[in-house]
């Protein structure tokens, strides 16, 4: 397709409205983006400090949270349904719309366009509306916390009967409809987001942007599309048959049920196949999470120890094959469903597999650290936690991964500490590296790094001490989603003290990210001003202005001429050079000299 | 339309191992793909589609042996509407030839004919349910019968949406519009539409075996 590098920049007229609320400007939707999420993440981490008060010191009680909570905390104890309400809702705000909003939504419009020198995305209408629909599906989930029997309990699974009975829990009534719904707003915005961002790749790459050129973010997010296009509609197609089964009397999931002996719920349905169906979308999703915190940790990998990044073409093939198999790994969520072994042990056979392409990724990162001149931001101390923090859950991830382990460790709390790291933790550092690395470019500012210093080390400590512990209380037994510990015989009195242990690593660990928020909130205002490129990247949005104007570029689009890792070349004066620095010798359109 | 290749090279002379710039990682060739951005964004959302459809399909098929399933004869106006949609297909793909053509009144023909045609296969739908209600097969009455409503009134919506876009590219070509825009609005819904009669013949195959 022809293209003109020269295009007119247009200027239509902007009013507040139009520019800061109803925007199709790719950069301000990726702010709105980013905002929203990090809103509802200090919603999932409130959360997360109820059920640790609760798990913590069970049975003591907290007249405050009376007075929060009506419903759900009787006496300044929280109740057992609520209890469950709460770990339903931090896993669906945290997975969705914490990680998944702000890793695809924040940085996928933000660096996308700006990354491959584009004005913006393909479809601004779309995109805007996408932002929208998450923002209303973001209002859904939160007013049903305020319904009759309060939000959903069922897990962020949603596994029929409990989810599919409006009598089986107080959650399991109105918060059950609005959570199926909020998430279809979301799967209808997530596809309009990655329409545009496979589109945008695809058809807007700037003059000389090869595929092969772009940077390790765009890749990642890019590829992330494409799985969340093939996946989230699957989760549609079961939510709307789940949503019949609760109100149109239909049995696609729901078996006869009995409930304090009068029949509720349908004839003959089938379980499983929610399971099956949830999870098809589930495993993709997350490497939805993930994904797009691996290209953030290479790219800020390679800018800060000032190296090429190691194997580019292998970390972008294992970006490749991750996603790949993520499509058929779904499986080893249900070793104990009664799955036939045979099967059992394909899908072992397969989420083994993914552990090479992982480690492939985790050598590379080592490799790019090796022998750098690092600068140890804050960025970059964000992004060689995300190593760890992914190494360890990934390593456990292999134990869990084989059923004979699995049937154990199932549903205890190993799979809690495992996927805290490898998903949750490991997601939040990709989201905080970048969140330090690019505040310059998205806000014109610089943050504080002495606080973003101090905020990792109580971070990246504090995780260790919440989530290493809980690997011994899963292999004691002690199951996950418990409202309580004491009074069953198979798990031991020690319990207690590990568990007040990780409570109070929690509550300080969550304290700590007040210090993320002030310095967010602080520098927005009264950071020293930005100069285009602080970090001396090699990447296109650096020649951007911070922040770059609506259109990003001036009248003339960016040319590009080398890859995206120029970094410390023996030949160059400085230790990088921008993909837009013409190779001596070699002007644009002929051979650089090689063959 | 025509694709630019341009060799952009990029590299010194020097080489070191892991910087991964040989071979494709810096070739320079830059290309995008040989397809409209508005086209490609539809062959994304039918990527999409056909994901939701192929979930209602295989949980249908996973369904399709427990012991409640209880088989119900099909509607025969099933048969009629099959024909129909096939028709509407054929009808519109003529009309996007004839606007190559430039041939105005022979491609609102066309138009006129696919849209209607479409709006057919939409009654006969409608009457199928009908029929099935007639005969005491409700939404509830059975996984068969739920199936059948969820799958044809899945399938519905979307042609509806079709149905819509087309109908507004009537009321553009026969207010005299620019034919350019109802060219490429007609080209677009017509993927559309063949991809929903694609949907359709696999929907009531499946539904034919239960």
């Amino acid at each position: 397709m022809v293209r003109e590098t020269t295009t007119e920049v247009h200027h239509h007229k902007e009013t507040f409205l139009t520019r800061y609320i109803f925007s199709m400007d790719h950069k301000v939707i990726a702010i709105q983006y980013l905002i929203t999420a990090l809103a509802m993440g200090f919603i999932g981490l409130f959360l997360s400090w109820l059920m640790r008060i609760q798990l913590g010191w069970s049975g003591r009680q907290f007249p405050f949270l009376s007075r929060l909570f009506p419903g759900g905390v009787e006496e300044g104890i929280i109740k057992p349904e609520f209890y469950l309400a709460m770990v339903t809702m931090h896993g669906t705000i945290m997975i969705f719309f914490f990680i998944t909003a702000a890793l695809v939504g924040g940085f996928g419009n933000f660096l996308i366009p700006l990354q491959i020198g584009a004005r913006d995305m393909a479809f601004p209408f779309l995109n805007m509306l996408s932002y929208w629909v998450f923002l209303a599906s973001c209002i859904v989930l939160v007013v049903s916390f305020f319904v009759t029997g309060g939000p959903a309990a069922a897990g962020w699974t949603a596994y029929p009967p409990l989810s599919g009975v409006a009598e089986a829990i107080p959650g399991s009534g109105l918060g059950q409809t609005l959570w199926l719904l909020s998430l279809a707003l979301f799967i209808a915005s997530s596809l309009f987001g990655s329409l545009n961002y496979i589109t945008t790749t695809l058809n807007l790459r700037t003059k000389g942007l090869s595929m092969g050129r772009l940077p390790l973010t765009v890749w990642a997010l890019f590829i992330t599309a494409i799985l969340g296009l093939l996946s989230f509609p699957v989760l549609l197609a079961a939510a709307i048959m789940l949503l019949f089964d609760r109100h149109l009397g239909t049995s696609f999931f729901l078996p006869r049920l009995f409930i304090a002996g009068h029949q509720a719920g349908g004839e003959g349905g089938n379980p499983i196949l929610w399971q099956h169906l949830f999870w098809f979308l589930g495993h993709p999703e997350v490497y939805i999470a993930i994904l797009p915190a691996m290209g953030i940790t290479s790219e800020v990998l390679a800018t800060c120890c000032r190296k090429p990044i190691f194997g580019y073409k292998a970390m972008v093939l294992s970006l490749l094959a991750i996603a790949f198999l993520s499509f058929i790994v779904w499986g080893h969520h249900m070793f104990v469903s009664g799955m036939n072994p045979l099967l059992g042990t394909a899908f072992m056979t397969t989420t083994l597999l993914i552990a090479v392409p992982s480690a492939v990724k985790t050598f590379n990162w080592l490799a790019t650290i090796w022998g750098g001149n690092i600068k140890f931001t804050a960025a970059a101390l964000f992004a060689i936690g995300f190593v760890s923090v992914f190494t360890t859950g990934g390593l456990t991830g292999i134990f869990l991964g084989n059923p004979p382990v699995d049937i154990q460790l199932h549903d205890t709390y190993f799979v809690v500490a495992h996927f805290h790291f490898v998903m949750g933790t490991a997601a939040v550092f990709g989201i905080f590296a970048g969140i330090y690395h690019w505040f310059p470019k998205m806000f014109g500012r610089m943050m504080n790094e002495p606080l973003a210093k101090a905020h990792f080390w109580l971070t990246f400590i504090g995780v260790y001490l919440i989530f290493f512990p809980m690997h011994y209380l899963g292999i004691s037994g002690v199951p996950r989603r418990f409202y309580d510990f004491a009074n069953y015989d198979f798990i031991p009195p020690s319990v207690s003290g590990v568990n007040i242990f990780i409570s109070i690593a929690a509550l300080i660990v969550g304290a700590a990210q007040i210090l993320f928020l002030v310095n967010f909130v602080w520098s927005l205002w009264k950071g020293p001003k930005a100069e285009k490129n602080p970090w001396k990247a090699t990447t296109l949005e650096w020649q951007a202005e911070s922040p770059p104007p609506h259109g990003n570029w001036g009248p003339q689009l960016p040319t590009v001429y080398r890859w995206a890792y120029d970094y410390s070349r023996p030949d160059a004066t400085e230790d990088f050079v921008p993909q837009t620095v013409p190779v001596v010798g070699a002007p644009a359109g002929t051979d650089g000299g090689k063959h | 339309m025509s694709v630019i290749t341009e060799k952009v090279r990029g590299r010194g002379p020097d080489s070191d191992i892991g910087r991964g710039d040989d071979g494709w990682g810096d070739s320079g060739e830059w290309r995008t793909l040989p397809l409209p951005t508005a086209q490609l964004g539809l062959w994304l959302f039918l990527g999409a589609l056909a994901m939701f459809f192929a979930a209602f399909i295989s949980a249908y098929l996973v369904r399709l042996p427990s012991p409640d399933w209880r088989s119900f004869t099909k509607p025969p106006v099933l048969w009629f509407n099959t024909a129909v949609l096939i028709l509407s297909s054929i009808f519109l793909h003529a009309s996007q030839i004839q606007i190559r053509k430039d041939n105005h009144k022979t491609f609102l023909i066309w138009l006129l004919l696919g849209t209607f045609f479409g709006l057919v296969f939409l009654g006969g739908q409608w009457i199928a349910w009908l029929t099935l209600q007639r005969q005491g097969v409700y939404l509830p009455t059975n996984p068969s019968s739920s199936f059948f409503y969820v799958l044809t009134g899945a399938h519905g919506v979307h042609l509806l949406g079709g149905l819509i876009l087309l109908t507004l590219v009537c009321l553009r070509a026969l207010r005299g519009k620019s034919l350019h825009f109802v060219a490429s609005t007609l080209g677009l819904t017509t993927t559309y539409w063949h991809f929903l009669t694609v949907v359709w013949l696999a929907l009531f195959g499946v539904l034919l075996i239960g």
